[in-house]
């Protein structure tokens, strides 16, 4: 079944596919942990455990908005991420990161962690872009699709998706700010 | 068209951006295809036992939504038909308190003896309540006799020590649990003991 085809399903309340539907999201506390992990570990389990069930408050209150172009799976790891970051913020993540770079034993792993904290950033702020240009952004970087099978899953030509993709770009960027990056550097 | 302006380090701000964006790509595509490959624990069942409730209350707020609107349909109907016979005095009602007089919320009953309150088919079920007991003769904003915490039944049973010190008259308030901290008190009810 396809992936838009099983939400359409989910949301018109069928137990099967709400069964397969869940079964599909069983990466959301692997994805948590995992990225918590290359963070550091600034969330305890049962932090993680709550940010697992807000991650899926967000998914089943836009549920609608998901329109099948990206996979199901790169759509909600977005959602990992824009949540773990924004609990993050909650507290005062900044500082917080700049406590774990400095308990970290060499300049390797805090290059590594700067990578890790860009990544969420990243995926964060392609989560909160309007859903046109955070779609077409996820199929060319995230998915690595090229312009012509970018366009040919947005039924747009690959003229237009190259257009809409460097838009994105200029607006992920504004979002992001001149400091983005900084701390992989 | 002028050329794009060069960060401090010389580079292009845009170019840098979309080099990050593939890298964090092929890093996701990568933690993605690990975890997918990865072997469910009991863990994660407990997870997907909290989303399995969070749909059940989404789906049961829906139920009592579309409730909501047939009841506030069906009084709308009742109002103007009510009006409709007043108006041609076919039924004149004499006193407002005959026909529109409050009724406590869930009404009453009367129990030889304290043991076990259900409400079956009276909650949507797969919900989350909290149940609070209060004497029903105490005055308003008087601690509750007992409070139970997320419960999820249709019925609760008091223990008889528990029981026997209870007063004559109890309410029991039942209230639906959002996990987004929204509250609603869904059923109030008088028991009275009859011994």
């Amino acid at each position: 079944m396809l992936d838009l085809e099983l939400t359409r399903r989910v949301r018109g309340g069928d137990r099967s596919a709400v069964e397969t539907f869940l079964q599909r999201l069983r990466i959301i506390p692997r994805v948590l942990n995992r990225r918590n992990d290359r963070l550091g570990g600034p969330c305890t389990p049962s932090e993680l455990d709550d940010l697992s069930q807000e991650v899926f408050t967000r998914i089943w209150s836009r549920l609608g908005d998901y329109r099948g172009e990206a996979a199901l799976e790169t759509w909600v790891y977005r959602f990992c991420c824009w949540t773990l970051l924004d609990y993050l913020r909650g507290r005062k993540s900044e500082s917080v990161a700049g406590e774990w770079i400095e308990e970290l034993p060499d300049r390797g792993s805090e290059r590594e962690l700067g990578a890790a904290l860009d990544d969420l950033h990243l995926l964060a702020a392609v989560a909160e872009l309007p859903a046109e240009e955070s779609e077409v952004i996820s199929l060319k970087q995230l998915e690595g699709c090229s312009f012509e099978e970018v366009g040919r899953r947005l039924s747009i030509s690959p003229n237009t998706a190259k257009t809409r993709y460097y838009r994105a770009i200029e607006r992920l960027r504004r979002v992001l700010g001149p400091s983005f990056g900084e701390s992989s550097q | 068209m002028s050329p794009r302006p060069l960060n401090p380090r010389g580079e292009d701000p845009l170019r840098e951006l979309e080099e990050k964006l593939a890298a964090c790509g092929e890093r996701t595509r990568e933690e993605l295809s690990e975890v997918e490959l990865q072997r469910g624990d009991a863990h994660e069942e407990e997870v997907l036992a909290g989303f399995r409730r969070q749909i059940a209350r989404a789906q049961t707020r829906e139920r009592r939504r579309s409730w909501l609107r047939g009841t506030l349909a069906a009084a709308a109907l009742v109002v103007a038909v009510l009006g409709l016979v007043l108006s041609t005095d076919a039924h004149r009602v004499t006193s407002p308190a005959q026909t529109l007089g409050p009724a406590p919320q869930g009404g009453e009953r009367v129990v030889p003896e304290y043991d076990e309150f259900t409400w079956e088919d009276e909650l949507a079920p797969a919900s989350w309540y909290r149940l609070e007991f209060f004497d029903a003769t105490a005055p308003e904003g008087s601690p509750p006799l007992a409070v139970i915490e997320d419960w999820e039944r249709s019925s609760w049973r008091v223990d008889a020590a528990s029981a026997a010190r209870w007063p004559d008259a109890v309410v029991l308030r039942v209230t639906e649990v959002d996990p987004s901290g929204i509250e609603e008190v869904v059923l109030e009810r008088r028991y009275s003991r009859s011994h």
